[in-house]
Formats: C-alpha cells, structure tokens, sequence
C-alpha cells in the first residue's frame, strides 16, 4: 500500500527523515513510536501526501507521488483518511457537518455544497449509525465546540470512517486524554480498522499500548528508523528514548 | 433514538436574506437596472477618460494658460502637500484627544476590587459623558463638520484641520476604548496584588498590550485622514480634490489622470509603509546566537536592535513639526473681532429657525421641523439608508465570493504547506490571480468613496447607482483585506485535514474557512455597515436625492436654518445606525459559536 524508498525530507537546513525504507501493506496496523522531534509527524504527512520527498521514491498504491497531478492527487488522498493531533475540527459547525466533511475530496466543490447545505437522508443515516459505533449519537446535532475533548476525538474518528478510505493514518490522537479514556479510544480504533480492513498508521507515546495493540512497531529516532519489529526489545527502547549529553539537563 | 430532523442553518438564512434586502434597497432607491450601463453621453465621458489614463498630462491642458501661472508640478506638489499637510496636522491632534477620551470611556482602568456606591456612581457618570461625546462628535461626517466651521468662522486652513479632528479624535476613542475593554484583567490584576496603583497597572497590564493595535489603528486612520482632506476639495478647500473636480469639469481628462494618479501614490506609500510599519512591529526579529565570549560589558554591543520603529518615530515627529510649521499662516487673516462677529450671525441669525426669527417664539420651531422632517427628511433618510445598505451587502457579497481566489495562504503553490500536485501552471495561476485580487483590493480601498462616486458620477449619469457602486468598492476593497487577514490565520488546522482528505483550494475555503470565520466576516460587515451609512450621508453633496441632497440644497438657498436641520437629522441616522450595529455585534460576540 505505501512503499517508501530511501526518503530524505529536510526543512532548510533540519533534516527530519533520512533515508527512510518502509513497506506497510494493505490492512497492516503499524505503531510508530519515538521521542519528540524524531520525525513521526513527518512521516505520517508524508505518508498523505502533504509533503513531498526532497529525495529517494514514493509510492502509494502503485502511484509515484511526484507524478500525480492535482486532480489525482486528491483523489487519492480522498481514499486515505488523516486524523492530526489537534483533530481539525471546525468547532462553529455541528458534529454531522464536521463528518459530512470527511468526503470533501471524493466530490466537486459544487456537489459538496449541495449534500452540505440540503444532507441526504441516506448520508445522515449512515452518519447517525457512525456516531452510534463511536458511542455519542445522541451529539448529532451539537455544536462541536460544545463537545468535550474526548468526544471530539470519537467525533474525528467517525468521520474518518465517513470518508470510507482504505487506510487511516493518526497522529497521535491519545496524547491529551487520562490513560483510561486512551486506552477506549486506541481499542475502538484497531477494533474499526479491523472491522473494514484498513491500514492503520498512528504514531503513539504510551509504549505500552502500542506493545499491547500493534502488531506492528517502528521505532524513529532524529529521522532514522531504528527498529521496525513486532516486538522491540529492552535495549532498542532504551536507545531509542536515551537522550544525548545535548539534551540532558544537569540538575 | 433521536430523530433525524432537520436543523436550523443561521449561517445560510443569514446569507439568504442579504439577497432580498439588497433588491429592497436598489428597488427603493427609484433606480432602473438599465441606469446601471451608461448612456450615450456618459460613453463619451468613459472613452475620453480612459483614453487619457495612459497619457497623464505633464503640462497644463489650458492653451490659455498665462505665463504667470506657477508651473504644472509645482500646483500638483502643492495640492499633495496641502492634502497631507491638513491629514497630518488632524491626527496630531486628534490622537492625544483621542488617547484621552479613550481611556475615559473604557472600563479597563477601573479599580478591580468593590467600590464605594459614590465612587461607582462617579465612574459611570464619567464613562457614560465619554461615550456620549465620541458618539456625537462622529455621528457628523467631517465634510458636514468642516462646512459648519467655515459658514460659522469663514475659511481657514484651522477651521478645516479641526473639522477632520473632531470625528477623527472620536472614531480613535471609540476604537481605543473598545482595544483597552478587550485585554483580559489578569495581568493588571497581578500587578496590583504587587501593589501597584491603579495608573501604573494599568499601563503595563493594558494599555502596553493593546499598544501595538492602537498604533496600527492610528496608522489606518491617517491614511483615511489623507483621504477626508482630499475630498474635502470638493468643498472648497484647496486640497487634490479641488484640482479633480475642476479639471474634470473643463474635461481636462488628462490633467484629471495626473492628479489621481499623484493621490494615489501617496495613499500607496502611506498605506505600504504603515503596512510595514504594523508588520515590524508584531514579527519580532529572529534573535540571533549570542557569542561565546559574553562579558558584561558587551552585553550591550550584542543587544539586538530594530531600526524600522525609530526611523519611523523620526519621521512621524518630523513630518509633524513641519504640517504645523510650514506654508501660509494656519489661521485665517480674519481679526478675532471679525471671526466673533461671524460666529454671532450664525448662531442668532443664520442657524435659528425661520419661524423663530420672525417671532422669537422657539414653541415655533416645533411645527417647522415637523414639517421639515415629513416632508423631505424622512424619505431622503431612508434612500441615505438604502444606498449605504445596498453598497454594503454588494461589496460584502463580492468580498465572500472572490475570497478564495484572493487568499495568499490558499492559493500559494502549497495551500497551507500542504503539496497541491505537480501541476506547475495550475499552481501559478492560483498565485497570479490571488496577486492580483489582492492589488485590486488595495487599489479599491485606497480609492476614497466619495471620488469613486463623484467619477462614476459623470460617466453612469445622475442616478443613485455611482453612490452604490463608489461605496462598495471602496468597502470591497476593506473586505477583501479583511477577510483574507482571517482566511490567512495560521491556525487552521481544519482546513489542512481538508486538502489531506483530498479537498481542493475552493473546498478548504467552503467547508472550513466560511464556516469557521464566518462570525468574524459578520462582524466586519456590521462594522463596516454603519461606516457606509455615515459616509452616504455626505455623497448627496454630489447632486443625488438623499440627505447630503438637502444640506447641499439648503445651503446654495442660504436657508442655513434647514440646512443645520439636515444635518442634525444625518447625525440622528448614524447614530441609530452605530446603535442597531452595535447590538448586533454585542449579539454575536457573546453567542456561544464565538469563532
């Protein structure tokens, strides 16, 4: 599904991935994990497609990122469904237009306006039982600002779903909730993916979810891949959480 | 299970209405759509003057010219400097009234903790004089306050510098005292619990906070300055305007095109310059690495330093010193006797109503503006308020419409930092046009409305539409920059996940940008409403039936009774008009979608 080869991404002078080798195949669930900084956000950008690769080769679905024009592009994006650390939610609009929203790339600016302004009924079925999936549909028709942080995540989630994608891609979408709201939200999400056969890439903090929910981990450190393994062990986490003499503070 | 119901869309009703009410107020203005194309005559007046825009007259057009007459750059820089000179003596003067009068009508500097029932009382008292001065003193529009002074006290360069200064000190005060009530109180609050007084805390807790916004308004105020002294040539005073609205008369169409162009330039350079100005302010310099070798004593040497704000700061005191200093005397050659004399005719003679005069009865007056109010007020109120409303639902809907294509953030070659695709032409056609909207809105705004109108005027014929159409784009202009500021915002991340979903430029500002900031975008439309009625009060100086018509009218009959009548009632209109805007705005800060 998504096959980098020998990525380099820079910003000016900062280099946040290099050389990067991936392979994550259609409805594989992979975690990355890292320090802060180490390039996930990146990765996962570019993994959409926001970003474009200063060098080495990108292919999503057998399509080289480079030579897509804008039309394609967006296609292609409307089949991967991107969920950022803040959500990207509008909070001004109500939860079913946010989820309406998660098929902006699959029509016209003109067909889209059309099923926002007037929703078809099919459309607000299919939504009402999305929310009923993420647990809040009694919030249809609030505003999303209204929303707790929680239910904003599962609101974010559901239109994920609306999107109807072959992958979600998450950046690190539990990392302002208390452990157990963490844990319920990392659960609905892998049990969803599997449920429609999605690839799922999230990057994570909490090891010990990642361990317990992905088959899959990938450890990034400074933009370089340090372990890719179902099962990393004590020494590849510890360096990959070692911080340099730079960063240690003295006390 | 909750039903599926249908929900209630106040953004789309909002949006919905506007059209109706735009047809209500073109159709109520009498005019007929086919006035909106030119007529034979005013063809003729179109070729002529855009012919000559590319040839700007670099000599006098009159072959009867007499030799003595001082050279053609010479009148063209005095007119300039005229026209600065009147804006920048203005807001001198009006900024330390309009700082003082601020910080009397905002709340900010009021103590936090309880107060004693005589010291609220007292305070109340104060805010609400306060209040009441600025709103009155801008409810007049400055061509009215300035024809005031000159019928009252006779033509002086003072006369019209205190003119401009009145609405000005209190459109600053209003602006001021509305930046000052915004700033939160916790930072005055632990200065306080420091032990500071109440002036101390709240000039570093407030008023260093909102500094950077009261410099920036003061900067957009005097480019509107520059503009008020240009069109107040239109009433005599020998300002650019003049020299515009005489060459056009003798169809001196090439001299015209010199003279606008010469305005333009310099609202340019005002306009690009406190551009600058605003923006060095707010983008702080990236520090620089400091050297290893740090001792005490080159701690100054490294300190980094920003010259833009104190060349400027030099330049403004400069340029201050020499509007104030230079040229003829600021003052009339009249004697004070004289001026005195002037100013009792007016008040006893001229201003009391016709009835009054006759029986020195003031119960007469009553009937007489009853009269007066039924028989023209009413109807030339109305059409005031239909122009400015019309003009104003036509730029904020064009301002809607071409904001996607405008937005600097949506259309560069990556939306938002976002890859768009490796169509490179596609791309570069988005930049293009959004350069050249945003020059358009900049050309539109720097435009003063009532030259707009005035040169519409001779080309679309003596109808409502030229007022309509001057007003809105120069408001198009302020829309565009305004809502490109919120479509700009660096802060949106939903319209990022947008184009990640696939979304395109035009989607992103439809589905998330419009939704988002479309609260704001309101705001701005009612802020810029009631500017609108306020400046139609004055275009029917320019012959067409609404209020400006009567004060005009009244005053070529010399009937300066009805005439200060009018005015009065132009003043009633804005103020209802900042009233109505002022409760929606409050409406919809304080509504829970707040963007």
């Amino acid at each position: 599904m998504f096959q980098l080869t020998d990525i380099t991404k820079s910003f000016g002078a900062t280099v946040a991935l290099s050389n990067i080798s991936l392979e994550i195949k259609q409805g594989e669930h992979v975690a990355l994990i890292g320090p802060s900084g180490s390039g996930k956000t990146t990765l996962l950008k570019l993994l959409n497609g926001q970003l474009l690769q200063n060098s080495g080769s990108y292919s999503i679905a057998d399509s080289h990122l480079n030579s897509l024009s804008n039309k394609n592009l967006r296609r292609l994006r409307s089949e991967i469904a991107y969920i950022p650390q803040d959500l990207g939610l509008i909070p001004q609009l109500k939860v079913f237009q946010n989820i309406l929203l998660g098929r902006v790339g699959k029509h016209s600016a003109l067909g889209m306006l059309s099923k926002f302004l007037i929703p078809p009924r099919k459309n607000l079925h299919h939504i009402f039982s999305l929310l009923q999936r993420v647990g809040i549909p009694e919030k249809m028709y609030q505003h999303t600002a209204t929303l707790s942080g929680g239910q904003q995540q599962r609101v974010a989630v559901a239109r994920a779903l609306f999107q109807q994608a072959h992958s979600l891609l998450a950046d690190e979408p539990v990392s302002a909730v208390d452990p157990a709201r963490a844990r319920s939200l990392i659960t609905l999400l892998t049990e969803i993916a599997t449920e429609n056969q999605l690839t799922l890439v999230m990057s994570i903090h909490n090891l010990e979810l990642a361990r317990e929910f992905f088959p899959r981990i990938v450890g990034l450190k400074n933009g370089h891949i340090l372990f890719d393994s179902p099962e990393p062990t004590t020494e590849q986490l510890e360096e990959l959480y070692h911080l340099s003499e730079s960063e240690l503070v003295e006390p | 299970m909750i039903s599926l119901k249908s929900y209630k869309g106040t953004r789309r009703s909002f949006l919905l209405l506007l059209i109706p009410i735009l047809v209500f107020c073109i159709y109520s203005t009498q005019v007929k759509w086919a006035d909106f194309f030119p007529q034979e005559y005013g063809m003729g007046v179109i070729e002529k003057f855009f012919a000559a825009a590319l040839e700007p007259a670099l000599d006098y057009q009159d072959p009867d010219m007499p030799e003595s007459a001082p050279p053609f750059s010479h009148k063209i820089g005095e007119a300039l400097w005229n026209t600065l000179q009147y804006a920048v003596c203005a807001i001198s003067l009006s900024l330390p009234i309009g700082l003082f009068l601020g910080f009397l009508s905002s709340k900010s500097w009021w103590p936090l903790r309880s107060m004693s029932v005589a010291t609220r009382l007292t305070l109340a008292i104060v805010h609400r004089i306060a209040r009441t001065v600025t709103t009155a003193g801008r409810s007049v529009h400055e061509i009215l306050w300035a024809l005031i002074f000159i019928t009252a006290l006779g033509t002086s360069p003072m006369a019209v510098i205190v003119a401009l200064s009145i609405p000005y000190s209190c459109s600053l005060a209003k602006v001021f005292s509305e930046l000052l009530d915004e700033q939160p109180n916790n930072s005055k609050a632990y200065l306080q619990s420091l032990g500071g007084g109440f002036f101390a805390s709240w000039l570093y807790g407030i008023f260093t906070i909102s500094l950077t916004d009261i410099v920036s308004y003061t900067l957009y105020r005097f480019e509107c300055a520059i503009r008020s002294a240009a069109i107040l040539g239109f009433v005599g005073i020998s300002t650019i305007g003049l020299h515009i609205e005489t060459a056009f008369e003798d169809n001196y169409y090439n001299e015209l095109w010199t003279l606008l162009y010469a305005l333009l330039v310099l609202i340019l350079i005002v306009e690009r310059s406190s551009h600058y100005i605003r923006k060095s302010m707010t983008n702080y310099p990236s520090t620089k690495q400091l050297p290893d070798d740090l001792s005490p004593s080159s701690l100054r040497r490294v300190q980094p330093r920003r010259w833009l704000p104190k060349i400027a700061a030099i330049f403004v005191i400069g340029l201050t010193t020499i509007s104030w200093t230079t040229g003829e005397s600021l003052f009339s050659k009249l004697s004070w006797e004289q001026r005195m004399s002037n100013l009792d005719r007016f008040v006893s003679d001229q201003i009391t109503p016709y009835p009054v005069q006759k029986s020195g009865d003031w119960s007469d007056a009553l009937p007489w503006a009853k009269h007066l109010l039924l028989d023209q007020g009413v109807e030339a109120s109305l059409q005031t308020l239909y122009i400015g409303t019309a003009a104003m639902i036509l730029a904020f809907l064009m301002g809607l419409i071409t904001l996607p294509w405008s937005s600097k953030s949506l259309n560069e070659e990556k939306p938002y930092g976002i890859y768009a695709g490796n169509n490179r032409a596609l791309n570069l056609l988005h930049k293009l046009i959004s350069l050249f909207l945003r020059a358009l809105f900049i050309l539109c705004r720097s435009m003063p409305e009532f030259l707009l109108a005035f040169l519409l005027l001779q080309m679309l014929g003596p109808t409502a539409w030229p007022l309509i159409l001057g007003l809105a784009i120069h408001n198009y202009g302020i829309i565009g920059r305004l809502g490109g500021e919120l479509a700009d915002h660096s802060d949106l991340n939903h319209t990022k996940v947008q184009l990640a979903q696939g979304g395109n430029r035009l989607q992103g500002y439809l589905f998330s940008i419009l939704p988002a900031y479309f609260n704001r975008m309101v705001l701005y439309f009612f802020y810029r409403w009631e500017t609108c009625i306020r400046d139609a009060t004055v275009l029917g100086l320019l012959g067409i039936s609404s209020l400006g018509f009567l004060i005009d009218e009244a005053r070529a009959r010399d009937n300066y009774d009805e005439w200060l009548f009018f005015i009065l009632l132009s003043a009633c209109i804005v103020i209802i008009g900042d009233f109505a805007s002022e409760i929606v705005r409050n409406k919809l800060r304080s509504s829970s979608i707040q963007s």
